[in-house]
């Protein structure tokens, strides 16, 4: 709602400044109380059998102690050094989609398949001299993000095929498309990871089916595409009967006049939407802690387990928030930029 | 006719029959596979199950339950669970996500930029990370003997929160209810709604007569403060640590994006009746409460809808502390009597039911709240929508 006339709302009226100090007051005790934990009161370095030296506020050194665990899991010890590029792959690999510059369909594939590419190579080793580290013993922030990108990778495309097919004049297409959509939208996502991780070793050949993570991957991948496929739905019918016309009567194929025409305005239109969609597959990555996958929040717990350090939980989750958080909010401030610079000249 | 590739029709019909052929296959593919590992695993396909006891108990339920149960009733206990912890982070979340969505378009700078704090931190960090947080808040609390009493009666342990718990005294609580129902039923009736205004009249007379009623007879329901009896309390409701850490971690969360919802519903509304509203010389606060607010709710009802459905799904996420829920309930008998598929159905089964039926209130609240003839605010529906 809007400001008063002054600008200054918050100042208008003696009520009002009653309840501005009484409100920040609140905000400074909270801010006050955070800072006595995390800083003033804390302790950085492990003092041995009782760690902190019981310090009345954070015990960061735990994070110190722990970190490793926390981000790369039960990866080799000397090996964590292929871990730590990888995931800086991935990071590049993100912020690399975000240049606006680079979003032509085959640039967009090519940075996430080589990425990717780098991703396994750098993680399971085997070649150019690299021991090979089994996915077993992937785990932490690279497992979470390995699960990430190949969630991404697999059902990206799957959500356009079902977006397409949802769009098409046929009947029969609209309804299958319609009903796997709906039927995995209405269950949730542990429900649909769950599903796929049990059934998956009944379907698929045996050489497919080595380790949980994949078949894991493929249900979270299903559910992916699901949700995003109605987002690119929306996309598509947002463009405009007459642009599919133009493609036709300029005597493109339909195939041509999908990828040449309308998906590129549909990906446009859905970029908000994609990316919030994105953030929260990310966040969704840590339900798989309770299919028994060793990602970030797995990896936390494990790090709080050891009797030395299992009081001090709290250091443990801040941190892992903090990841989370740092990702997905700055994620969602590009989306929010985004949005504010395709609204230009519409209002 | 020619049949070529270049005819429409010819490439349709093939278009139609490969996707049909392959989710047909895939379908039968699958039941064929299943079949034969079930038959060479020595696992048995059957309902007879549902009848037989489970064995194991589950932590908490709002009804009677033991390891005797049949399987049918454990399920349906769990569901159960499922729905009571939906509703009451439904109401939760409704209730303190509008105070701080209207929090952020305050005014008042301070209580908006408070409020904005609150949804930026909150929305971005996982629900189960925050789950798992309070869980584990709530374990590290004092035990029962020394728990932390609360304001109101109530107190807080590692084992659960103690609430003061209602009691039915009497009859009274009859002739309370009828009273209500009735007063209830005059007012909705033609007759009330002759009344017009005097509706209200009615409501308040009844209230006014059960008032006097608890004077002269003593109150239809009793308050019942939980006390420490030996190591444990006795009287009043005791919340279970589960559900109150997936409580607090799915309300905490639920409030950020239902506060989202409000404020982008609320700010969604065009200049044109603000204006209207300015030029009739109202205050800026009548804009507020009977322009912006009144219209910002109708575009809010399809999103929020949507967040209630989420919200149903995401209890399933209580399985990552122990609380039976419908899904947690379903891995531990697919553990236990190994019958995955029927289990699995069971559990999809049940939760497209739910979310079907809920996403069918939520379309028939808003075709009655929604404009007539309004496009911009009928957007598309929500059924089964997420």
């Amino acid at each position: 709602m809007q400001r008063g006339p002054a600008g200054l709302g918050f100042l208008s009226s003696w009520l009002n400044v009653g309840i501005s100090i009484l409100a920040a007051a609140f905000l400074l005790w909270l801010l006050v109380l955070f800072g006595k934990w995390a800083f003033w009161d804390s302790a950085w370095s492990d003092a041995g059998a009782d760690p902190c030296g019981g310090a009345s506020g954070a015990c960061w050194a735990v994070i110190g102690a722990r970190y490793r665990l926390i981000l790369f899991g039960l990866y080799p010890y000397e090996e964590q050094w292929r871990s730590l590029v990888a995931c800086l792959v991935v990071v590049a690999m993100v912020a690399a989609s975000c240049v606006p510059r680079l979003w032509r369909a085959k640039w967009l594939i090519g940075i996430w398949i080589s990425g990717f590419t780098v991703f396994i190579v750098l993680m399971q080793g085997g070649v150019f001299g690299l021991s090979e580290v089994t996915t077993e013993r992937w785990g932490g922030l690279s497992l979470t993000l390995f699960i990430y990108t190949a969630t991404i990778i697999i059902g990206m495309p799957l959500s356009v095929l079902l977006a397409i097919m949802r769009c098409s004049d046929d009947r029969v297409l609209r309804f299958l498309a319609g009903v796997v959509v709906d039927f995995i939208r209405s269950i949730p996502l542990l429900a649909v990871v769950f599903g796929a991780a049990i059934f998956a070793p009944f379907v698929l050949p045996g050489w497919l089916n080595t380790d949980n993570v994949y078949r894991v991957i493929l249900g979270f991948a299903l559910f992916f595409a699901a949700y995003q496929s109605t987002i690119l739905q929306a996309g598509i019918q947002s463009v405009g009967l007459g642009q599919g016309e133009a493609a036709r009567a300029l005597g493109l194929t339909p195939s041509q006049g999908w990828w040449l025409v309308i998906l590129p305005q549909a990906f446009r239109k859905a970029l908000p939407a994609t990316i919030n969609q994105l953030v929260s597959t990310f966040k969704d990555t840590s339900v798989l802690v309770i299919v028994g996958l060793f990602e970030l929040m797995a990896s936390a717990k494990v790090a709080i387990q050891t009797g030395k350090w299992s009081d001090y939980y709290i250091e443990v989750y801040v941190f892992v928030a903090l990841i989370y958080f740092a990702v997905s909010y700055s994620l969602t401030r590009y989306g929010a930029y985004l949005e504010a610079r395709m609204r230009v000249g519409q209002d | 006719m020619v049949v070529s590739l270049s005819n429409t029709n010819v490439r349709r019909f093939i278009l139609q029959a490969t996707a049909v052929g392959l989710f047909l296959a895939l379908v039968i593919g699958t039941a064929v596979q299943v079949a034969d590992s079930l038959q060479k695993q020595g696992m048995v396909y059957g309902w007879a199950f549902l009848g037989q006891p489970t064995g194991w108990d589950i932590s908490a339920a709002p009804l009677a339950h033991a390891a005797s149960d049949p399987y049918w009733w454990t399920i349906l206990l769990g569901l159960l669970n499922t729905l009571v912890l939906a509703l009451v982070c439904i109401v939760v979340t409704t209730i303190l996500g509008f105070l701080v969505g209207l929090g952020r378009l305050s005014r008042n700078f301070v209580i908006s930029f408070g409020c904005r704090l609150y949804t930026d931190i909150f929305r971005n960090v996982p629900s189960i990370l925050q789950i798992v947080f309070w869980y584990q808040i709530i374990l590290h609390l004092p035990q029962e003997r020394r728990a932390v009493p609360l304001p109101g009666g109530a107190f807080i342990s590692n084992r659960g929160i103690y609430l003061p718990g209602l009691e039915a005294t009497n009859g009274n609580l009859c002739l309370a209810v009828g009273l209500i129902l009735m007063a209830m039923l005059i007012a909705a009736s033609p007759l009330g709604r002759r009344l017009g205004r005097g509706r209200g009249t009615v409501l308040a007379a009844a209230a006014g007569a059960i008032v006097a009623l608890t004077l002269w007879f003593g109150a239809p329901v009793t308050i019942q403060l939980p006390h420490l009896h030996g190591f444990s309390f006795e009287n009043g409701l005791r919340v279970p640590a589960e559900f109150a850490a997936v409580l607090i971690g799915l309300s905490v969360l639920g409030t950020a994006y239902v506060a989202e919802i409000v404020r982008g519903g609320i700010q969604s509304i065009g200049r044109g009746p603000v204006e209207a509203g300015r030029a009739l010389g109202l205050h800026e606060w009548m804009i507020d409460w009977k322009i912006r607010i009144p219209l910002g709710l109708r575009a809010i009802v399809l999103p929020l809808g949507n967040q209630y459905l989420i919200t149903v799904k995401n209890t399933s996420l209580g399985a990552a502390i122990g609380y039976s829920d419908l899904f947690a309930i379903t891995s531990n008998s697919i553990n236990m009597n190994g019958h995955t598929f029927e289990m699995l159905g069971v559990m999809v089964g049940l939760y497209l039911v739910v979310n079907y039926c809920l996403s069918l209130m939520i379309n028939w609240f808003n075709a009655r709240v929604a404009l007539k003839g309004a496009r911009s605010i009928g957007r598309q529906p929500a059924g089964g929508r997420a």
